[in-house]
């Protein structure tokens, strides 16, 4: 990075927003995922007029920029190529406006998903998307990546609960996508934004949907001798006209990880345990838990636990939340998968991660969620060890096109960034992805908003490539 | 239905000259001199455990009804509004009917698209299961987009079990000081229909839920009275979209010639909308999509509202 694109953002912002310390640039060349690029400069916007100002800076000089919330993606969706500005979303971290009534709240993009839901519980409301990770992750991070969570199944992903953004585009401008009014005129791009890593623009207020708190919830803990079994009782109990708020599995090795860290009570000796949580109006969740419990039964269920009180749901919780921190007991590194197959391939699926695993004699983790059919295998190793790293890719690949293969998806809920980008053409055509790049140029005809992610780019831009480390699968 | 019917479709539209793509016309029919064509009919694929079908764009949505139905499931497609029209018209002009504080707007419900461009070619957007990230989101897109950026032909639907029991509750003597505690009481009703008298209230789930909500509402000194359906909304055929928090305002100052969807926005009325302020870069953006995918505006000339036409 130039010293003149640095003092250009120095007065634009102030010196104190803008940083460019060895150790800071080192910290912001990757997110959560293994993939490390090159951060040139980080800038720490208060509000959309410092995101203005950066990013007439950046179209200045020609030079891309990445938005970054928390830096939990795992896509590599937040890692910079190539000196790109890293424009940090941390200070822009107000809960602007709450509407217990119209149930609506206006925010940063900084601000944690948590902490939204958080200030909600006052007024009975919470912000329905609820990643594992939602502790630390920015809401800006989840809109960009459309992310989900265990109570997504019954109550959608992040697209279904946001009205409008607030854009800051690369030409400078800033636009509202959608509004607070249901049917704003034009073309759905508030929808097409929800998902675009970055891609689009910047978000720098976000107007979404409050829900409203169950009136009742019913968690429950069943499980199977066979993980067979386990999808079975899942396939049914859809099949028997139920979306229960959640419905998560873990395989043998996943529990006995979970039970040795948490201390729970789960089954160490099953081999899969499913993990289900009706809410919602008394009735319906008292029927629905009995039905849950038939229909667990009927595929062998060697017991169903249900939780008696707060307290135990919490720990039940826990475990399921927790399977990340339990795992760096196995094995010091980890590389998480994220793909959709149909729920009725899911035993069959599971197989092959088996298979795939055992062949590149890796130890793999299940923990998912069963109710979309969205698998999380997580392959657990020793960086140290050699050539670990091409036996844990090979796998990662493998595991992606079995998926695609039974009619699944690259991705349920992290995105597809750098990590997948190469592996888009196994699900769309040429013409396809011309669509979607047309969509993106839309937004950002000067192609400075997070370049090379998402589409594989065509021949002749792969020098910028060069600079990513660790891509993977 | 198949792959070879999507082509059939994509050649009959062609790549030069405009082309209206026809539903079943209950709305809207195209100008005369324009060449009418038909998207693919009849469902693909349908199985209940998974919560998805896929069907052609020219399908019925009541013939939809009546596959999903005999499997205690439905696709929220706004038929309240109108039965007979077709997938492909629903997810073009993506109207709601009244159930959307409870269901979700139309435009959830669509996983995977195909759709030809104005330049002819098929493109895919989305994918076959209920959760997926991979790649822009060109479903979201495509709803409400009235086919100005493809027409499609071929789509995957999310469905929904059907609610175990549904009723339309009408509390009389609701004014303007008393809307915001019955909403307030309310849990998760799928409408809150108001015209600063009279409350529509649609409960859908379990019956003794339903009979619970009608207790409470009572005990409250809201006494209610079943009706077959909600209120008739013909003498009032203009829509306005405004936010949630701007309904009790409206209604209001119009008691009893309104009828606003509480929670959601729009207001039924028997005036026109103000024109929208549109906004010099949005205008921008549209303007860029239509010119890549379509880029002659040869599909469906003249459709859409202010922004798209
Ligand atoms: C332990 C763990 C568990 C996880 N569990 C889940 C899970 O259950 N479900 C799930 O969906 N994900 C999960 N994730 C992934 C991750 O937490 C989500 O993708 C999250 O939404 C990312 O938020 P972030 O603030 O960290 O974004 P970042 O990683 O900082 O950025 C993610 C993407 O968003 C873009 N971005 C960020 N802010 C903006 C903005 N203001 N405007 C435009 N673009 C922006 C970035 O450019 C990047 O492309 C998990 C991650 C970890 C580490
Ligand atoms: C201008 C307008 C006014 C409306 N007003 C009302 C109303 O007052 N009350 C009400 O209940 N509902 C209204 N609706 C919603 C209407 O009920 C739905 O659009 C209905 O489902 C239409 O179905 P159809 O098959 O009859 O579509 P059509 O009326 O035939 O077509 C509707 C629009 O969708 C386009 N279209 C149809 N199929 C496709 C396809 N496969 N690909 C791309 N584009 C396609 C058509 O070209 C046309 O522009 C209105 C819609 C529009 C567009």
């Amino acid at each position: 990075m130039t010293d003149e694109v640095i003092e250009a953002l120095r007065s634009a912002i102030g010196s104190d927003l803008v940083r460019s310390s060895d150790a800071e640039l080192r910290l912001f060349a990757h997110d959560a995922s293994n993939l490390v690029g090159e951060a040139g400069v980080v800038c720490y916007p208060r509000d959309v007029d410092d995101v203005r100002r950066v990013i007439a800076v950046c179209r200045r000089f020609g030079i891309a920029f990445v938005a970054r919330g928390a830096g939990t993606g795992l896509a590599g969706g937040a890692t910079p190529i190539g000196g790109a500005v890293v424009i940090c979303t941390t200070k822009m971290n107000r809960i602007l406006d709450v509407d217990p009534l119209a149930r609506l709240a206006w925010v940063e993009p900084g601000v944690l998903n948590l902490d939204l839901t958080r200030h909600a519980a006052k007024f009975g409301l919470h912000f329905a998307p609820d990643p594992s990770s939602q502790q630390s992750c920015s809401i800006g991070g989840n809109v960009a990546n459309n992310s989900g969570g265990p109570h997504c199944l019954a109550e959608g992903v992040t697209s279904a609960h946001v009205l409008a953004c607030d854009v800051v585009l690369s030409d400078g401008s800033v636009v509202r996508l959608g509004g607070e009014e249901p049917e704003p005129p034009g073309f759905d791009l508030r929808g097409a934004f929800v998902g675009s890593e970055g891609m689009f623009g910047i978000t720098t207020a976000i107007c979404v949907r409050l829900t409203p708190d169950p009136r009742d919830v019913r968690t429950m803990l069943l499980d199977f001798e066979t993980v067979r079994a386990g999808t079975d009782t899942v396939s049914s109990i859809i099949a028997a006209g139920m979306v229960p708020a959640a419905l998560e599995m873990m395989d043998r090795l996943c529990l006995q990880a979970v039970e040795a860290f948490v201390h729970a009570g789960f089954p160490t000796d099953a081999a899969a345990a499913l993990l289900v949580e009706v809410s919602g109006a008394a009735s319906a969740v008292a029927a629905d838990a009995e039905a849950i419990e038939r229909i667990g039964r009927q595929h062998g269920a060697r017991s169903v636990r249900v939780a008696r009180d707060d307290n135990e749901r919490s720990l039940l919780w826990k475990g399921r939340k927790s399977a990340f921190g339990a795992i760096a007991r196995i094995k010091p590194n980890y590389y998480l998968h994220d793909t959709v197959v149909p729920r009725r391939h899911l035993s069959d699926v599971l197989d092959h991660v088996y298979r795939i695993a055992a062949e590149e004699d890796l130890a793999v983790l299940n923990v998912f969620h069963a109710g979309d059919g969205n698998l999380h295998p997580l392959l657990v190793f020793d960086r140290r060890e050699p050539g670990i790293l091409e036996r844990v890719h090979r796998a990662g690949t493998a595991i992606v096109a079995v998926s695609v293969e039974y009619g699944g998806v690259l991705s349920g809920e992290h995105g597809i960034g750098l990590e997948k980008r190469d592996l888009m053409p196994l699900m769309f055509s040429e013409d396809d992805l011309r669509a979607q790049s047309w969509l993106r140029e839309a937004f950002d005809p000067l192609g400075l908003a997070n370049p090379f992610k998402v589409l594989p780019s065509p021949s002749g831009c792969g020098d910028a490539h060069a600079h990513v480390e660790g891509l993977w699968v | 239905m198949g792959v070879s019917d999507i082509a059939e479709f994509a050649s009959a539209i062609g790549a030069t000259g405009p082309v209206w793509i026809r539903g079943a016309g209950t709305r809207v029919v195209g100008p005369a001199n324009v060449r009418a064509v038909e998207s693919p009919r009849g469902i693909r694929f349908f199985e209940p455990e998974e919560m998805t079908v896929t069907c052609g764009a020219g399908t019925c949505l009541s013939e939809l009804d009546e596959i999903l139905d005999d499997r205690g499931q439905y696709a929220n497609l706004g038929q309240l509004r109108h039965p007979h029209g077709t997938v492909g018209g629903a997810l073009a002009s993506g109207w709601n009917d009244q159930l959307r504080l409870g269901r979700g707007p139309v435009r959830d419900s669509l996983l995977e698209v195909h759709v030809v461009t104005g330049r002819g070619d098929v493109v895919k957007g989305g994918g076959p299961t209920v959760k997926n990230v991979s790649g822009f989101d060109l479903c979201r897109l495509m709803v409400g987009s009235h086919g100005r950026l493809g027409a499609i032909a071929e789509v995957t639907l999310r469905t929904r079990p059907k609610p175990r029991a549904s009723a339309w509750l009408v509390v009389d003597s609701v004014d303007g000081s008393r809307i915001e505690e019955l909403v307030g009481h309310l849990y998760r009703p799928s409408a809150i229909l108001w015209n600063g008298l009279v409350c529509w209230i649609c409960v859908e789930g379990h019956p003794s839920d339903i009979e619970i909500a009608r207790t409470e509402l009572r005990r409250r000194g809201f006494a209610s009275q079943e009706s077959a359906s909600g209120p008739d909304l013909g003498a009032l055929p203009h829509r306005w979209s405004v936010s949630p928090r701007a309904v009790f305002e409206h209604v209001g100052e119009r008691v009893g010639q309104v009828i606003a969807e509480v929670g959601v926005g729009v207001l039924h009325g028997d005036q026109p909308p103000p024109t929208p302020i549109i906004d010099a870069a949005v205008e921008n953006i549209h303007r860029r999509l239509k010119d890549s995918f379509d880029p002659e505006h040869r599909l469906n000339p003249g459709a859409g509202d202010i922004l798209i036409r």
